[in-house]
């Protein structure tokens, strides 16, 4: 009675073994829908955090996916080698808290400041934006449209605020850490759809089959393009920040002189200055 | 009689370089001549340019007086202090630059004034200083022109 239980076990666990593989058996060819809709992994990698769900409402197989997209692909963003969102636990079983995570930030700011000379106070801090490893985008007159890497752009802000009187300063920073993580996530989803598209691509025999996966891989091939320019185009904004500065001189003439004006004690000091020279007979 | 001849020559050597000018003038400046109150030179739309050897009883180095200039110019008189830096002549003697801007009758102006402290006879200093004034556009574009140009002070 004992060994016809166990036989019975046996045989119940294999035909479940076979059930369950059957979906990715090496002889199956998914069908198209299956793939465009990316309900099927190529070669799922065992996660041992899939299924799991985290206290902040996270699958742990999307968590585990977002946190490896940030370690490959955000520490390439310059000026954001230290970016570590990433906890060396993330494949633990154990729900954790969520890791503090460093946002990226475009920062953009604008300044507009009255000086004497416009034209070389634009010319110098222009030189002082190179230096520092920027370049000038854009110049109007004396109004000029600076990029500067990241790190930089307080110390550049600030800079630019000290040439003159200050007449108009703003500065912002908007926040892509969200858009980026999004485009990173359904990047890696194209693109694995686009793989398990050649693949049926190499096994279809019907025309009307091939031309439907032609199509397809079209369309995927364009949506991954606008997204890894969109991710690029993030990743530059990210990297080096905008900032514009208008020089603008100065309209009104300093006040007159004062009327109860001490001679200086240096005798050559009172016969130098703009008035002995430009009122009357030169 | 030989030693008559002598002075004679020495002093026409330094009435010819009296009569040099103490710098090479900026393009469009036209020599005044010196009146006696230094050498003065102009251009067709008023720039002024003028260098005077000034005595100062005061001992003081270079630092000293570029400062009292610019205390006095901007307390007493209103000027803005625009910029200042150092400047070398044409022997590489160091001088100082300072550039204002200031209102004459209403009107804006610039003047950049460069002033040296040099050696005289028995060791007495004075100074050598130069004034470049005219009106604030005017000043903006020749001011490049004038500052090359203080460079060959002597």
């Amino acid at each position: 009675m004992r060994r016809l239980f166990l036989l019975l076990s046996m045989v119940g666990w294999s035909l479940a073994a076979c059930h369950m593989s059957e979906a990715n058996a090496p002889g199956r060819v998914a069908s198209l829908d299956d793939v465009t809709n990316g309900f099927i992994e190529a070669t799922p990698a065992p996660n041992p955090t899939a299924g799991v769900f985290y206290n902040d409402g996270t699958d742990g197989d999307v968590r585990a996916r977002t946190e490896n997209y940030f370690a490959s692909d955000l520490s390439k963003v310059v000026g954001f080698d230290n970016f570590g969102p990433l906890d060396g636990n993330s494949a633990s079983t154990q729900p954790t808290a969520p890791t503090p995570v460093e946002r990226l930030l475009i920062q953009k700011g604008e300044v507009r400041v009255e000086v004497a000379r416009p034209d070389d106070v634009a010319r110098d801090f222009q030189a002082k934006i190179k230096a520092w490893g920027g370049y000038l985008q854009n110049q109007v007159g004396t109004t000029l449209v600076l990029r500067l890497p990241a790190p930089k752009f307080d110390e550049a802000f600030a800079a630019a605020k000290e040439l003159g009187r200050v007449l108009v300063e703003s500065r912002a920073a908007n926040d892509v850490t969200e858009e980026y993580v999004d485009l990173g996530l359904r990047l890696d989803t194209a693109k694995k759809s686009r793989d398990r598209l050649l693949e049926v691509l190499k096994k279809a025999e019907k025309v009307e089959d091939i031309l439907r996966v032609e199509a397809e891989l079209r369309r995927l091939g364009e949506e991954i393009e606008r997204m890894e320019g969109r991710i690029k185009f993030l990743q530059d904004q990210v990297a080096m920040a905008t900032l514009q500065v208008a020089f603008q001189a100065t309209s009104t003439p300093p006040p007159p002189p004062k009327r109860s004006r001490q001679w200086s004690r240096f005798g050559w000091i009172n016969r130098v200055g703009a008035e002995q020279m430009l009122r009357g007979e030169f | 009689m030989r030693s008559v001849r002598t002075a004679l020559w020495a002093l026409l050597a330094c009435l010819a370089a009296c009569a040099t000018p103490p710098l090479t003038l900026p393009k469009d400046f036209v020599a005044l001549g010196d009146r006696g109150d230094g050498y003065r030179a102009i251009t067709a739309d008023d720039a002024r340019l003028r260098v005077r050897t000034l005595d100062e009883a005061t001992e003081g180095g270079i630092e000293f007086w570029s400062d009292a200039l610019a205390n006095d110019c901007v307390q007493q008189r209103g000027y803005q202090l625009v910029e200042r830096g150092e400047i070398a002549d044409r022997e590489g003697k160091a001088g100082r630059w300072l550039e204002f801007t200031a209102n004459v009758d209403g009107e804006r102006v610039g003047l950049l004034v460069a002033v040296w402290v040099r050696e005289r006879w028995m060791g007495k200093p004075c100074l050598q200083v130069a004034e470049f004034a005219a009106r604030s556009e005017v000043f903006a574009a020749r001011l490049p022109a004038v500052k090359a140009s203080l460079a060959t002070m002597h």
